[in-house]
């Protein structure tokens, strides 16, 4: 489990998996701390010689001879520095800018364009639609390399405070003692998973469990072994659970859900009866010394189809109950509905 | 007074690639004979716009090369183009085309 919530959220919603910084593609790893720059000009002068400026900075360069080359270059590679000719045939240096702000990348893409110096009239245009900055050609390559140098620090400074971002938006969904999701993440992702799986008539199988009498952990071993007990307990739970497809949520105190989209009632117990033998069969190791634990579940599904939808608060009371009549049918089992 | 071949200059730019700068005026020479037969043909068809693009991508490159010259004839020639006027690019485009000469020639020793 690593401190990391079983899964990472498809729609990117909360969670966001880590990117690799844009620049450090797997083209570059000869160069591991270079940036590439996408020029872009109609002159095979133009591009040559700016090619030569920039791979004797250390950029990695790679060019293209119109606007619509550059956008297929991008799809193709990412790139942060666009450095652009105005006047192209094809798609020119504005409608370029304007197609590269219009689309959603990576992360942001520092845009320079370059231009004659009898057009500066149009370098507000040019700003308007998009550019960070401009340049005047023929470009000095002391000029060019400041240039960049400010859109590095402006486009470190962005990842820096879109990674932070993520990791706060990922915290804020996190159970910090045992790195699952935590209730927030329930109430809100639960809905969404039965959404999706009602569009498809797909089933959902959801399982609660609670260790049982951890409240005796805590009182003759202190909470601190609880808290190992609690994040083994997690572990071993998350150890079963499909990557990227089911996810574990702590709702509270011992207690925790499972979702497992696309399962229905039959594989959910299946599940919960390896789970439940999981964590029954070989005590936990804690510092203070193995603890015998075992844990109850009550299981519910979304079956396929339309019959039956419950909400996830239906779900979730569905799942409840059955707890409940495996505590009180003595602990240590599951239960599903009708008793099963 | 325009220079013919800003070489120096350029050279300076170039931070002394004596190859680089080779390779750098035949990709121009090669690239401008093209844009040449380009003009000559909007010439002919009387395509102002045409007349202006190739001008102004022919003026920008002669600029980065030092072909001070060259580059303020053909920005006379794109200024014929974007005016709709062009009354004078026959005498301007034959003055760019002089002037390339005199580059290709400069730039040869
Ligand atoms: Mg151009």
């Amino acid at each position: 489990m690593s401190g990391q919530p079983t899964r990472v959220a498809a729609d990117g919603a909360g969670e966001g998996r880590v990117l690799t910084p844009p620049c450090h593609g797997d083209l570059q790893t000869a160069v591991p701390d270079a940036w590439t720059v996408l020029v872009v000009d109609d002159h095979p002068v133009a591009r040559r010689l700016l090619e030569a400026q920039l791979e004797r900075e250390g950029y990695l360069v790679i060019t293209a001879a119109n606007g619509r080359e550059a956008l297929e270059r991008l799809s193709g590679r990412f790139c942060p520095l666009v450095l652009t000719d105005w006047m192209m045939p094809e798609m020119d240096g504005l409608e370029l800018c304007r197609a590269i702000r219009g689309r959603e990348w990576d992360s942001y893409i520092y845009l320079i364009l370059l231009t004659a110096r009898d057009s500066l009239d149009d370098v507000l245009m040019g700003l308007e639609a998009g550019a960070d900055d401009y340049l005047v050609k023929p470009v000095h390559p002391m000029e060019l390399s400041a240039r960049l140098r400010t859109g590095r620090r402006i486009l470190a400074l962005e990842r820096t405070l879109r990674d932070r971002n993520r990791e706060i938006a990922r915290l804020a969904v996190t159970d910090p003692l045992t790195g699952v999701y935590n209730r927030r993440y329930l109430m809100e992702n639960l809905p969404r998973e039965l959404a999706r799986v009602r569009r498809y008539g797909h089933p959902l199988g959801l399982i609660m469990c609670d260790l049982d009498h951890f409240k005796e952990v805590n009182d003759t071993l202190g909470h601190a072994v609880g808290d190992e007990v609690l994040k083994e307990f997690t572990r071993r739970l998350a150890g079963q659970v499909r990557q990227g497809v089911d996810w574990l949520a702590r709702c509270g105190g011992e207690e925790f859900v499972l979702v497992l989209p696309e399962t229905d009632l039959a594989g959910s117990l299946a599940v919960a009866r390896r789970l439940r033998h999981l964590v029954a069969a070989t005590p936990f190791a804690t510092t203070a010394g193995p603890v015998r634990v075992t844990a109850s579940f009550g299981v519910a599904a979304r079956p396929p189809g339309e019959a039956d939808s419950p909400d996830a608060e239906a779900l979730l009371a569905r799942a409840d109950a059955c707890l409940y009549q495996a505590k009180a049918a003595g602990r240590n089992r599951v239960a599903g509905p009708g008793g099963r | 007074m325009a220079e013919i071949f800003r070489r120096h200059e350029v050279l300076e730019r170039l931070e002394g690639d004596e190859d680089l700068l080779r390779e750098l005026v035949d990709i121009f020479l090669t690239q401008s004979r093209v844009q040449l037969e380009e003009l000559t043909a909007a010439l002919a068809l009387g395509d102002a716009a045409a007349i202006r693009h190739q001008a102004h991508s022919l003026k920008g490159a002669a600029a980065g090369l030092g072909a001070e010259a060259l580059s303020h004839r053909a920005a006379q020639l794109e200024q014929a183009g974007r005016e709709g006027d062009l009354t004078a690019a026959p005498a301007l485009l034959q003055a760019v085309q002089e002037e390339l000469q005199r580059f290709q020639q400069t730039a040869a020793v």
